[in-house]
């Protein structure tokens, strides 16, 4: 039964993935096709280019990627809490607390670190 | 046999759901148009007796389709060509566990394409997430320095939001108890409470990840016109484009549709119209449910609409300090709000 | 009737009555070829009903394109109003407006990156065919010289009707094309689907000028042979002048091609507002006394000044001098037969209205004019004295980045020196024999005269053809600044070209950004891609001649740009030509009518730089819609007006016209500013977007030379209305907004309080305007222009235009050089952005305003 629902969502996929490849294979047979030198070149405002696109790009973005997995791990394990708090009764309620404090501490350390603040 | 049903039905809605995407690229055009005191597309199509311009996004499309996709050199093609297919392919699979009407065994047919998924919303969001890998190996892939820059500002945004719409949905979860979205509208149908009533700052939190969610503006940034040309999809021409258009309008409609489960009451109308009551079987119960539903996420999709041709748009280290320095601290308190609400109410 | 057969071209759309009814007895499909027919059809009619322009636009015609995407035209009806900022997404290039050399490989390259298929639509004269700007060195006489054009829209501008007729024709043509299908043997018409069809443009190259790669052997050949030395060796040359000495000595009867009557010399002074001969003297002699004598000599209201003392003196006149000058006007230059005379205007911001004028003089032969950089004295001299440079050659020593502003490196002459002769150059005035019909209908087109058939000329003894390539970029060669780093982390930083092509850089203006992440820590503005010889054409136009030319200057402002022109002129001509009160008040509600629409149009568009998708802008332009009518019916035109004439305007207002304006002053423009106000003033985004953002403090903006609402918004009740007032604004009762703080949000400010103040203006101007005469005297083409020189200033929208002009008596101006405030009010850009965001820098040079007809004249 719980393994059949999921087959609907493969069913999906395969779908979905016909809608994904279907319109640009199609779109590649019937289109023009007339390379050239010049249009194959990154497009910049109509000049060309300076110096390397792929380089080692500010670390700020990266930082929220690190705090991001650190909350969203945390966001995870509420979940079922969540679900269940009706059976739970206030154990559950004091539990919680302590870990969303937990994790309002690490936002505010983090904040207080001046990791937020965009430079 | 009853797979092949399932995939007539996948087939009809993924259809219906393409074609509601296009007319939605219209409708926002004609909304525009509106907004700026003008009457939008209204030629293409009268060649053909009909009027409005209601043939405008057929002409797009059959443009795209014939339109040369130009594939610069020095991309990462493999990267480059996958992008777009990601982006349609993350949009569908989000719809996957939406009820877009009655569901149930007694029901004349389940109006969602996976049903009986118990943990609908956490679905979504795993899905939803999804959608980043294509903005994000489109700027990557493209070696381009404004795809570059917008694929970054999106993987950081959309990542950065994602926090705050889990914990906004929360409260929620809190009161009806249920990870699976029929649940929650069936709670609300049950009480006759709209989740924006029981958990108002969830929804507030909720709505303006959502609008980040799906780079609309204000938080538009990962294209932002002005400043970064095309963005992620500077480089990307013809239906490749075409793609990543129709992927986001999939997204709106996905997340419109969450909305209104969530915090709209699904459709459920306060019992105001027959027919409209979870215990209400039959075809004509399930056309009432299906209508009322899509005028709701209709009424969201053009609120959405109506907020882009108004706004401007944040600066970046804003649109960061948002999410992390008053919604997620806010999704938090909520949290605990209603968690500690739901004790003493329920003794 | 005639029973002729009309040919149709084939792309018609009309049918033919006889197919008609024979469609419309057989619907059936009946053969292969009405299926192959069913296909065209279907094919072009998506490609016509969605033609998507490339979001570009160069000059003047810029704007009226943007109009037609307003809500009184609306090219969305069409399909045809998703403007893509990437060529890969673009079906249709309008090139709208006039196609300079330095603009021209960057078209190419952006019509070369366009996907199949594409089309393009010459929009206006100069797209056309070189417009009122062919003659130029820097233009290029239409686009068709490099890239295959569908449709020809005339017009300067075209009105946005025009845009949509030319619309539509493109997809009358697209429906009369036949797709190709190589599997059955089918040959269409569409040449995308073949291989056999060469759709790239080879990008040119800007050499010594610009070269088309395509007959590059053919250039070198024409040019080694001399051919160009030769045709110019018989050609008729401007006549050098002297330049004034201190006995104030009319200069000699001059060698022009008409020559004037002789007349007395005008009395010259730097400008009507001045210091005066007496203050000026005890200036002089405070000078001499105190850094030794020979320092100061007045000459024609100027302080001749050698140039070893420029940098002691302009450091006392800003330091010690009891009123200090603290604030650079201007820069020009003028190439007399035994110097070139560099000319400054400097002024008091303390007592403002003290004009003085400097003049110092370096050697006349090319390249070697030296003179001491004010840079470090004045930083507004930064562009100016580059500027100087690439013009005239003078070296200016001390200057840390003296490098060519709106040509290119490489460009191989000084192009306002008068010998040299554009490659188009005929006669040293207009009218152009050539021009003249010579009885037979015959005219001789400017490509015709020159050797090469094209505007190109290059040194006979130039060697490097063969090293031309179009993978160079002499406009990017400008280094970048490199920042410091922001933090101990070394990550790499980006040189990102922001421009020429950009949605947001207000035109083809480019920024050479150097960012670390977001954060801008370098920048270099690069300009010159709209460089279309306003000067040198104006030193060959006649007086009267040359006010067309000036409405396409800030093409936002035409009648204001009129104005400062009447001004410089009216000066010269002394008493004659002093306007009638009529004309006077017609002058003043037209100035102030334009100042509504240009700050309307600057608030609209810098809320589109933030991000607001076009709303408040066309808004904002509805408001500039009714106010371009009430030009319209007054001088002809929306944009380009060229309604004013020396000694008045050109017609005399039409009878309900005064109550038209006063209905829309009174009862429409301020309540739609109030609106404005309402709606954007407290908005969160907005206030976040811009307060704090971009500051330019009071002493950086005045020693940035930085004019009109930008001033300002820093804080200094700098407005030439007020503190040098011309034509009669000394009459009316308005107030000079100013901000605080000097950041975006102020400037936004300032220019709404302004518009609220020009409604006053207008309300009390259009009470009182009297009847009369419009013009002192009655109307002539021939204007007698005593020598002499005279500096203008008006307050424009934009801030302060000047207009200097030295006139030899001849026909017309011996040099003629515009202030222009966009252009120097960029100046202060990089300092405004760094330690920005990208997304700041949209905002902040949206808050500056620029025009970049302006810019780059």
């Amino acid at each position: 039964m719980i393994i059949s629902n999921y087959i609907f969502i493969g069913l999906l996929l395969l779908v979905a993935m016909t809608f994904g490849l279907a319109p640009i294979a199609l779109a590649h047979v019937v289109a023009p096709r007339k390379r050239s030198r010049v249009k194959e070149v990154a497009y910049e405002c109509g000049v060309l280019t300076h110096g390397e696109t792929w380089v080692r790009f500010r670390i700020q973005y990266y930082i929220y990627a690190l705090l991001f997995v650190v909350f969203d791990i945390e966001v995870v394990f509420l979940f079922p809490w969540a679900a269940s708090y009706a059976d739970l009764g206030i154990f559950a309620l004091v539990e919680m607390t302590i870990f969303l404090a937990i994790l309002l501490v690490g936002l505010i350390y983090a904040w207080a670190k001046g990791v937020l603040r965009w430079v | 046999m009853a797979a092949i049903g399932i995939l007539i039905k996948i087939f009809i809605v993924a259809n219906v759901l393409m074609g509601a995407v296009a007319y939605l690229i219209w409708v926002e055009r004609k909304i525009a148009a509106y907004a700026q005191d003008r009457i939008g597309p209204n030629r293409a199509g009268s060649e053909f007796g009909i009027p409005f311009g209601l043939l405008q996004p057929l002409a797009d499309g059959a443009k795209m389709l014939l339109k040369e996709g130009v594939l610069p050199a020095y991309v990462n093609k493999p990267l480059y060509l996958i992008a777009p297919v990601i982006a349609i392919i993350a949009a569908l699979l989000g719809f996957a566990v939406v009820p877009f009407g009655p569901v149930g065994p007694n029901q004349v047919m389940d109006f969602q394409i996976a049903p009986y998924v118990d943990i609908g919303i956490l679905w979504v969001f795993a899905v939803g997430s999804l959608a980043v890998y294509a903005v994000i190996l489109a700027g990557w892939s493209s070696n381009n320095k404004y795809s570059f820059i917008g694929g970054l500002r999106s993987s950081a945004q959309l990542i950065s939001y994602e926090i705050p719409l889990g914990l906004s949905i929360l409260g929620m979860v809190l009161i009806t108890g249920s990870l699976d979205l029929n649940a929650i509208i069936r709670w609300q149908n049950e009480h006759h409470v709209w989740g924006v009533f029981v958990s108002p700052l969830g929804f507030i939190i909720f709505l303006v990840s959502a609008f980040a969610e799906t780079n609309r503006l204000p938080f538009d940034l990962p294209e932002s016109e002005q400043e970064l040309v095309g963005g992620f999809h500077t480089e990307y021409s013809g239906m490749k484009f075409g793609m990543f258009f129709l992927g986001e309008y999939v997204h709106v409609i996905t997340v419109s549709a969450l909305t209104v489960i969530l915090f709209g009451g699904g459709w459920d109308l306060w019992g105001l119209l027959p027919y409209l009551n979870y215990k209400d079987v039959g075809w004509i119960a399930a056309i009432a449910k299906l209508s009322v539903f899509s005028v709701k996420v209709a009424a969201v999709i053009l609120f959405m609409m109506w907020i882009r041709w108004t706004l401007p748009r944040f600066r970046y280290d804003q649109l960061m300090d948002l999410a992390w320095k008053s919604l997620i601290p806010l999704a938090l308190l909520n949290l605990f709000a209603t968690a500690v609400v739901l004790q003493i109410v329920r003794g | 009737m005639t029973h002729e057969t009309i040919t149709r071209p084939e792309w018609s759309t009309v049918i033919d009555p006889v197919l008609q009814k024979e469609l419309e007895q057989h619907v059936l499909v009946t053969s292969w070829d009405k299926l192959l027919g069913m296909v065209d059809t279907i094919y072009n009619w998506g490609r016509r009903s969605s033609l998507w322009p490339l979001g570009f636009g160069l000059a003047c015609c810029a704007i009226e394109m943007i109009c037609t995407a307003s809500s009184r035209f609306d090219i969305a009806r069409f399909g045809a109003e998703v403007f893509r900022g990437s060529p890969r997404q673009a079906d249709l290039m309008i090139v709208s407006g006039t196609v300079t050399k330095t603009m021209m490989p960057i078209i190419a390259r952006l019509y070369d990156q366009m996907p199949e298929p594409k089309y393009v639509i010459a929009m206006g004269a100069c797209a056309s065919g070189g417009g009122p700007f062919k003659e130029g060195y820097n233009v290029v006489s239409g686009v068709d010289k490099f890239l295959p054009v569908d449709v020809y829209i005339p017009g300067c501008p075209p009105t946005p009707q025009s845009l949509l007729n030319g619309l539509m024709v493109l997809q009358r043509k697209i429906d009369g094309e036949k797709i190709d299908i190589p599997l059955i043997g089918r040959e269409g018409n569409t040449a995308w689907y073949r291989d056999d069809v060469e759709r790239e443009i080879p990008v040119p190259v800007l050499g010594p000028d610009l070269i088309d790669l395509r007959t590059v052997e053919l250039a070198a050949e024409r040019t080694a042979m001399g051919l160009v030395e030769a045709r110019e060796a018989g050609l008729d040359k401007p006549a050098l002048i002297p330049a004034p000495t201190v006995e104030h000595a009319p200069p000699p009867e001059t060698a022009s091609a008409r020559p004037a009557r002789k007349l007395k010399h005008a009395v010259a002074r730097p400008s009507l507002v001045w210091l005066g001969d007496e203050r000026l003297a005890q200036l002089a002699d405070d000078l001499n006394r105190t850094l030794g004598p020979g320092t100061a000599a007045i000459i024609q209201a100027g302080l001749l000044i050698p140039p070893q003392k420029l940098v002691p003196v302009a450091f006392y006149l800003r330091d010690k001098n009891p009123i200090r000058y603290d604030y650079l006007v201007t820069i020009q230059s003028v190439h007399y037969t035994d110097c070139i005379e560099v000319v400054y205007h400097l002024d008091s911001t303390g007592v403002p209205g003290s004009l003085i004028e400097l003049r110092v003089r370096a050697a006349e032969a090319e390249g070697a004019g030296e003179v001491p950089s004010l840079y470090d004295v004045y930083r507004g001299a930064d562009f100016q004295e580059r500027e100087v440079f690439d013009m005239m050659g003078v070296r200016f020593e001390g200057h840390p980045n003296l490098k060519r502003i709106l040509m290119w490196e490489g460009f191989a002459y000084h192009p306002l020196r008068k010998d040299y002769l554009e490659p188009y150059y005929e006669a040293p005035a207009k009218v152009f024999p050539s021009r003249v019909d010579d009885g037979l209908g015959h005219h001789f087109r400017a490509e015709e005269l020159n050797p090469h058939g094209t505007n190109l000329k290059a040194p006979r003894n130039y060697q490097d053809w063969g090293k031309l390539s179009s993978l160079d970029d002499p406009k990017g060669r400008l280094l970048v600044p490199s920042g410091v780093q922001v933090e101990e982390l070394a990550t790499d930083q980006y040189v990102v070209s922001m421009g020429p092509q950009h949605p947001s850089t207000h035109g083809v203006f480019r920024l050479n950004l150097r960012v670390d992440g977001e954060t801008i820590v370098g920048l270099q503005p690069v300009m010159g891609y709209m460089h279309r010889n306003h000067e040198k054409i104006g030193e060959r136009n006649t007086f009267l001649m040359n006010f067309p030319f000036t409405d396409r200057l800030d093409y936002l402002t035409s009648m204001a740009n009129n104005f400062g022109y009447a001004l410089a002129v009216e000066q010269l001509l002394g008493d004659e030509a002093r306007p009638p009160e009529r004309a006077e008040y017609i002058r003043v509600i037209m100035a102030e009518l334009t100042r509504i629409a240009s700050h309307m149009w600057s608030i609209g568009f810098l809320l589109n730089d933030l991000g607001a998708f076009f709303t408040p802008a066309l808004y904002a332009i509805e408001e500039r819609e009714l106010i371009l009518d009430l030009f319209e019916w007054a001088a002809g035109s929306r944009m380009m007006c060229n309604y004013f004439r020396f000694g008045g305007v050109a017609f005399d207002l039409p009878p309900g016209w005064i109550e038209r304006c006063r209905g829309i002053v009174n009862e429409r423009i301020d309540r739609k500013i109030d609106e404005l106000d309402r709606y954007l003033s407290g908005n969160e985004i907005l206030l976040d977007r811009t307060k704090g953002v971009g500051i330019l403090d009071r002493e950086q903006a005045i020693q940035f030379s930085t004019s009109g609402p930008v001033l300002r918004a820093s804080g200094v009740a700098y407005d030439i209305r007020r503190v040098a007032p011309y034509s009669i604004y000394d009459r009316f009762e308005f107030r000079i907004p100013t901000g605080t703080v000097g950041d975006v949000y102020d400037r936004y400010h300032v220019r709404l309080e302004e518009m609220r103040e020009s409604v006053r203006i207008l309300k009390q101007a259009v009470r009182d305007i009297p009847d009369g005469p419009i013009l002192p005297r009655k109307k002539t083409y021939q204007i007698k222009v005593p020598a002499g020189e005279a500096y203008s200033r008006v307050e424009n929208p934009k801030g302060e235009l000047g207009y200097y002009v030295v006139a030899d008596g001849s026909a017309t101006a011996y040099r003629y050089h515009v202030r222009s405030p966009s252009f120097i009010n960029l100046t202060a850009l990089e300092t405004m952005c760094l330690g920005h965001t990208i997304a700041d820098v949209v905002g902040i040079l949206g808050s500056l305003d620029i025009v970049l007809g302006e810019v780059d004249r």
